[in-house]
């Protein structure tokens, strides 16, 4: 998927690249000893903390210690940063170069506010352009500048922009779906090669493109690599994207706020956690889900340091046949999404995954799980209806198939809308807030 | 005509009869490049680029009160420069080392963007930044306003910068979150996508708000900014970076030293007049009245 280097597999980045899993390994545990050793000599939030959990970073050698290091969690910094206020929750390391931004992290517990100096952006922003590279940027292509600037992607973007050499483009407003006609102009404009897009803006500018009467190859038709971030997609997603825009490559990226970075090779499932961004743990059997917990690895800025921001997926250190060393992680969703069926724990990405491998032609649908369905011990779906009115039959088949994959019985509705937020559709909604 | 207006469409095709050029406005450039198909407005050399990604300028932002839509180019030199207009008014408003800024404003907004170099690739450091300050931005939509008020809480910046259209959702968020802005800010300053905001307006904002509110001139196909005084209530201009030439009918042209990649000469902002110099605060500064 990605240009291929000698052999067929990723062309490397740099020779972090070129290393084995173990030699990766032994590179993260060095660097980590230095992030804690910053950490605890500079950094209040987590000084406390370590001596609280009595772990001393001097002890830390491999990357077994980890386990003494304790967890973050959003609500932790929340409370920090309303205690300190102004001053930041404590685990800041601004650097002595003056002019700094703020971004921020919102989500249902509140929003965090973090903190990068022009330090952190030389450092980050390098690693970032690791998983751009293995994601198939090369120089010689417009790139639009896509990300808000309350995002911490605004400033990483730039420096990529900056270090490759592209014409970099800001389209006005910000890409949410009411500037679709913008920004569909603009790619027909500027017809980049490589497009990044939060998941939801390629089908408002799929519909956007439909309202003005063009196709999607009028929109995509330079797109060579498409690249999703913002929510997991599945194998069939996948499929559809391609086929809704004939992008030849679609790849998927991932990060956080808080540090967390891995992209695609497409050599196997899973995406290569970048290794100068993040360290990456899933406290679970290998392959099996459990928590994301990540730390960074850019010893500036707002530091966060084994933190579980509330993502669920797997992590496979299996070697790649792309030859990157480090594992792929697959985030299939949030945990504050989890909810219980017939005894078991699933994701929307379990429904999504399932709708797509029972009716293929529902692949890249969108719908949500209603609470009021789970509470009654059901499988309740709102599906945007297909256009050509086959909803009958559609409803019959998703439940009776369905209620085979998940052992409860489905419903399906098919409301007027569905609301699009930053992300998506809600995949866990009440029927009540959305008026179903 | 000068040699760098020479062989760009859309100057070629306006001369006046003194040998230069003629004034134009916004819906001028719009016109051009709805007719030549030119996302510029020809005013690159040799005019429509039809995707040649070697012909792009470095940099290339899309004019927000542009229909349809037009596009300006810039190389680092120009966004330095046009960041420096942005770095005098926020120096002259008292912004000072230690501080921040908010922005309640798009993201790509050239306030936001000359703000800090970590935005923009090849400004290097932006307004903010030389002024030793730090920056946030929560982004330009109205649904924004409440978590626009807890970042006032939380990061507890020195100076705010609000776009009039969502003013009224984020005096709504403010009451509802319990937070005043006298208590926190120095100054609030209100900005639109093309000109300044009404001045009634902003005396209403100012008595709402209880803080000093200031006005942001601005004509974003010309790469002019400018901030109001606080001592004489005209809009200070930089003499260095900007002519600025009264036109027949009470407006006022201004041509942009610094832009070369589409250059800006004798843009006209609208009605306002040239006054001349003499602010007790900045004696030697060009001034305007908005009208």
């Amino acid at each position: 998927m990605s240009p291929a280097g000698p052999g067929g597999g990723v062309e490397p980045f740099d020779d972090l690249d070129r290393l084995s899993p173990a030699a990766l390994d032994g590179w993260w545990a060095a660097r980590l000893a230095e992030v804690l050793a910053v950490a605890a000599d500079e950094l209040p939030f987590h000084r406390d903390r370590f001596a609280a959990a009595g772990f001393d970073p001097e002890t830390f050698a491999t990357l077994a210690d980890l386990a003494a290091v304790p967890l973050m969690r959003k609500a932790d910094v929340l409370a920090a940063q309303r205690a300190a206020g102004a001053l930041g929750a404590g685990i800041e390391r601004l650097g002595p170069t003056p002019g700094r931004i703020v971004t921020m992290s919102s989500g249902t517990s509140g929003t965090s506010f973090l903190r990068w100096p022009r330090e952190w952006r030389e450092v980050q922003g390098a690693s970032s352009l690791r998983a751009h590279w293995w994601a198939g940027l090369r120089p010689g292509t417009p790139f639009l500048l896509v990300a808000p600037g309350w995002h911490v992607y605004a400033a990483v973007q730039s420096y990529i922009v900056e270090r490759l050499g592209l014409p970099g483009v800001v389209v006005s407003g910000t890409y949410l779906p009411r500037f679709s006609d913008r920004i569909v102009e603009a790619v027909r404009r500027f017809r980049p090669r490589f497009l990044i897009l939060f998941l939801p803006m390629v089908f408002s500018l799929l519909a956007e493109a439909r309202r003005q009467g063009l196709g999607p190859a009028d929109v995509f038709g330079s797109v060579e690599r498409l690249v999703v971030t913002g929510a997991p997609i599945t194998a069939g997603m996948r499929d559809h994207l391609r086929a809704v825009t004939g992008a030849a490559h679609v790849i998927e990226l991932a990060g956080s706020s808080e540090n967390l970075l891995a992209a695609e090779c497409g050599a196997a499932p899973g995406l290569h956690v970048v290794p100068d961004t993040c360290h990456v743990e899933v406290p679970a059997p290998a392959g099996e889900r459990g928590p994301v917990v990540h730390t960074t690895m850019v010893p500036w800025g707002s530091m966060y340091i084994r933190y579980d921001g509330g993502d669920i997926g797997t992590l496979d250190p299996s070697p790649c046949p792309c030859g990157l060393p480090s594992p792929r992680l697959k985030i299939l969703g949030r945990a504050e999404h989890e909810f219980v069926l017939a005894g078991r724990r699933w994701l929307p990405y379990d429904v999504q995954a399932a709708i797509e491998e029972e009716v293929p032609e529902l692949a890249g649908a969108t719908f949500a799980i209603t609470t009021e369905g789970l509470a009654a011990g059901r499988l309740r779906l709102l599906l945007q209806a297909p256009g050509d009115g086959s909803t009958a039959a559609l409803e019959a088949a998703l439940a009776r198939r369905l209620r085979d994959r998940f052992a409860v019985e489905v419903e399906v509705r098919f409301p007027r809308s569905l609301p699009l937020l930053m992300k998506g559709v809600t995949p866990v909604v009440s029927e009540r807030d959305i008026g179903a | 005509m000068t040699p760098l207006l020479t062989g760009r469409p859309f100057y070629d095709a306006r001369p006046d009869p003194a040998g230069g050029t003629a004034p134009w406005t916004l819906d001028d450039l719009c016109d051009f490049a709805a007719g030549s198909g030119d996302p510029y407005g020809g005013r690159l050399p040799g005019g429509r680029s039809d995707g040649d990604a070697g012909r792009w300028p470095p940099f290339s932002l899309e004019l927000e009160a542009g229909e349809p839509p037009v596009w300006v180019g810039l190389d680092p030199a120009e966004l330095t420069a046009w960041s420096a207009a942005l770095e005098a008014i926020l120096a002259r408003w008292g912004v000072s080392p230690g501080d921040t800024v908010g922005f309640y404003e798009y993201g790509s907004s050239p306030l936001v963007l000359l703000s800090a170099g970590s935005y923009v690739p090849g400004l290097g450091r932006g307004a903010t930044d030389r002024l030793g300050a730090d920056m946030f931005c929560n982004d330009g939509m109205g649904n924004m306003a409440l978590r626009m008020a807890e970042a006032i809480r939380v990061v507890r910046p020195a100076a705010l910068v609000v776009r009039a259209d969502v003013a009224a959702p984020f005096t709504e968020a403010l009451e509802m979150s319990g937070v005043s802005l006298g208590d926190v800010l120095r100054w609030v300053a209100v900005t639109v996508p093309d000109g300044a905001p009404f001045p009634n307006d902003v005396a209403r904002w100012s008595e709402r708000w209880g803080i000093p509110v200031r006005r942001i001139l601005r004509g974003d196909a010309a790469f002019f900014l400018a901030g109001d005084c606080p001592a004489c209530g005209l809009f200070h201009v930089d003499g260095d970076a900007y002519g600025l030439e009264a036109l027949p009918g009470g407006e006022t042209a201004v041509t942009t030293r610094f832009a070369t990649t589409t250059p800006a000469v004798r843009y006209s902002l609208g009605p306002a007049e040239p006054v001349p110099a003499g602010c007790p605060d900045e004696p030697a500064a060009l001034r305007l009245r908005w009208l």
